[in-house]
């Protein structure tokens, strides 16, 4: 019940072993500065509240959420690109938060993202093989001609198109681009940036294949962002929901998708469509009302209570626990590998495909 | 899964805006693909013909070229073109309108005007392009740093710039020219101080908006330091709107040389500037037959101002289309 199906196709999780990613109570807080000569900030935009994952090597977990929960902002703390307020970050043992600028370059060799926009993330100036070559440089390695070919092929692209420009590329092919840029030198680690939700849903299938490919052949570990749940249905071995800027509900895949017990999860889930008429006339769709709140100002205790449809039926008794007490994790049904931030979380039936 | 009609790997839909740009506008077969499809093109040669592509379109740009290297080749031959020493005077043979021996004429102290506005040319240029890499090269690297780095030093340069800027451009030059004393070197270093803040702006703007793209961030996560991502990943994307800006300055540097020089500031007077000659025939003005005087001066400047104006306009349109 805990193992991921799919583990023993990956590489294979042994749940003794240490894991190759962990992260300790991320916080990164945005300043905001206001007046005219402000220096000193006027608030924070709590981007990323005391957030904690830990990523089997191997394994591909997935952060989900609606935009602005902070999945992204998680991901590039995670790396250092932004630097966190505080938390803790290893990778393979490595304390990434104690790293100085040099060495943090350096590491970087073993920790690789991907980005949302293929459009964006590459440099329009420079060829294919510019921007592929400019890595193996950067970490003191010779490129001989067959390096790019055979990393071009990797991917699925002919050797070709290395010395065109970005723009002379489909977006689907520009992703194979920016994936054969993240794998190259062989990364312990990778974060999927939303890798396909920029990209046609036909060739989303194919990027997604390959990047299933890529992880049963050199051994990948996925830290996978995405707000589209079929597709993390399909790679993710375990599942994270984030909603404004904290993970709520966290478990093994099937776990989540067949018993999800967070009202945000179960709202999430219901809102997936189901491609048989019959059971999508039937389906109970929870709709949550309202916007995120200004993570700037969340509401106290449980930040999700201003949208949940669970604390509208509650007795006000009940619901008081919700606005004073900030839920913490609690273990589901005494499954450490599952677990929910919610003071009245309960299995819900929701109808899926 | 339903799959597509097409076998391929992937249908290559995506036609870049570009390419649907030049479509519209140039409907004649050939050129609209000349981002080729059969990869075929050399490494940077392809982005160099690309812009000679577009800068073709602009006839205005082309004879604004044509004069632009025309002018260059006068300034570089102008020893050997010039009949006359351009300083030579003549007392005996002053105020006279062009002649077989005297093209252009001669000046109120009878130095040839042909031998002259060469001399000119051979000026302008000098002061053109000098002013022109100065306030480039100080503009990109103060914008870039300013925009890069941000916070107090950004600060600090830009105050700098609104100072610069809160000058009326030819009292500033007058002040800095009063302050170094005459000279041409004088006149470049007045005219570039003068011209590096917008640069500098442009370019911290273009800095400020680069800054936070993904291949920046790219960048920064293959382990690329500051320093190359400025040289090699901002620098190259940010440069067109600046580097434009400092071209169509060198006719605006031009002019303003000679006007300094009309003053009697800059240049030493008995060194033959447009200006200066210009300010020697205004008591011609009136007079019959000695309209050459300042005719030809006049000439000059706006030519050499027209041509560099016409191709900063066209290199505007090429180098980066986005920008129109």
């Amino acid at each position: 019940m805990t193992s991921p199906s799919s583990a023993s196709s990956s590489g294979g999780t042994l749940l003794d072993e240490a894991p190759l990613l962990e992260v300790n109570n991320l916080v990164k807080h945005f300043p905001i500065r206001g007046g005219l000569i402000g220096r000193r900030p006027t608030g924070f935009v709590q981007a990323v509240n005391d957030i904690s994952l830990t990523v089997g090597r191997g394994e591909t977990v997935a952060l989900v959420g609606e935009s602005g929960c902070g999945k992204s902002t998680t991901a590039r703390s995670v790396l250092r690109l932004l630097e966190p307020t505080s938390g803790e970050v290893r990778l393979d043992g490595v304390d990434v938060m104690a790293l100085n600028q040099r060495d943090l370059r350096r590491a970087r060799r073993d920790m690789q993202i991907v980005f949302q926009d293929p459009y964006a993330s590459l440099n329009p100036r420079m060829t294919i093989r510019q921007t592929l070559t400019e890595k193996y440089e950067l970490f003191g390695h010779q490129v001989t001609k067959s390096t790019i070919s055979d990393l071009l092929d990797t991917v699925g692209l002919a050797e070709e198109y290395a010395d065109r420009y970005p723009h002379e590329f489909s977006g689907g092919q520009r992703q194979r681009i920016g994936i054969a840029r993240a794998i190259a030198l062989n990364p312990k680690f990778i974060v999927l940036d939303e890798p396909v939700s920029a990209l046609d849903v036909s060739i989303q299938a194919q990027i997604i294949n390959l990047l299933e490919d890529l992880q049963d052949e050199l051994g990948l570990t996925y830290l996978f962002i995405a707000h589209d749940l079929s597709v993390v249905r399909h790679i993710a071995d375990r599942v994270a929901v984030m909603y404004l800027g904290s993970v709520v509900e966290t478990a093994d895949r099937d776990e989540l998708f067949d018993r999800p017990h967070h009202p945000y999860t179960q709202a999430l889930i219901s809102a997936v469509p189901i491609p048989d008429p019959r059971v999508e006339r039937r389906r109970e769709r929870i709709v949550l009302r309202g916007d995120v709140p200004n993570p700037a100002n969340p509401p106290s205790g449980c930040r999700f209570r201003t949208r949940c449809w669970k604390f509208e039926q509650l007795s006000e008794t009940d619901a008081r626990r919700c606005i004073e007490e900030p839920p913490p994790l609690y273990e589901i049904d005494g499954n450490p590998a599952h677990q929910a931030s919610c003071h009245y979380a309960s299995l819900r039936d929701v109808v899926r495909s | 899964m339903t799959t597509p009609p097409q076998s391929g790997r992937e249908p290559d839909t995506h036609v870049p805006a570009e390419a649907l740009m030049t479509r519209f506008e140039a409907p004649e077969p050939g050129a609209a693909d000349a981002t080729d499809t059969t990869g075929k093109g050399k490494k940077a040669s392809g982005q160099l013909r690309d812009i000679w592509r577009r800068y073709k379109r602009n006839k205005l740009a082309v004879v604004g070229l044509v004069v632009v290297a025309f002018l260059m080749i006068l300034a570089i031959l102008q020893p050997w073109i010039t009949p006359y020493d351009p300083m030579e005077q003549n007392l005996l043979n002053t105020r006279k309108p062009p002649s077989d021996g005297h093209w252009f004429g001669t000046d109120v102290l009878g130095r040839d005007m042909f031998s002259a506005i060469i001399y000119g040319v051979r000026l302008a240029m000098i002061v053109g392009w000098s002013v022109m890499f100065l306030s480039l090269i100080v503009g990109l690297a103060l914008g870039a740093v300013a925009g890069f780095r941000g916070g107090a030093l950004d600060s600090l340069i830009m105050r700098v710039t609104d100072i610069v800027l809160a000058f009326p451009a030819l009292i500033g030059a007058i002040l800095v020219v009063q302050i170094f004393g005459n000279g041409i070197w004088q006149v470049v270093i007045a005219l570039a101080i003068l011209s590096w803040p917008t640069a500098a702006r442009l370019m911290r703007g273009s800095t400020l908006s680069l800054r936070e793209s993904e291949y920046v961030e790219a960048a920064r996560s293959i382990g690329a330091s500051d320093t190359r991502i400025v040289t090699r990943h901002i620098l190259p994307n940010a440069i067109a709107p600046t580097l434009i800006y400092s071209f169509s300055h060198i006719g605006v540097a031009v002019v303003a040389m000679a006007s300094l020089a009309f003053l009697g500031i800059g240049v030493p007077p008995d060194i033959p500037e447009w200006g200066t000659m210009i300010a020697n025939a205004v008591p011609s003005l009136n007079v019959e037959g000695e309209s050459h005087m300042w005719v030809f001066p006049s000439l000059a400047i706006v030519v050499t101002t027209l041509a560099f104006a016409f191709v900063a306009d066209g290199l505007r349109d090429s180098i980066d289309p986005k920008l129109r």
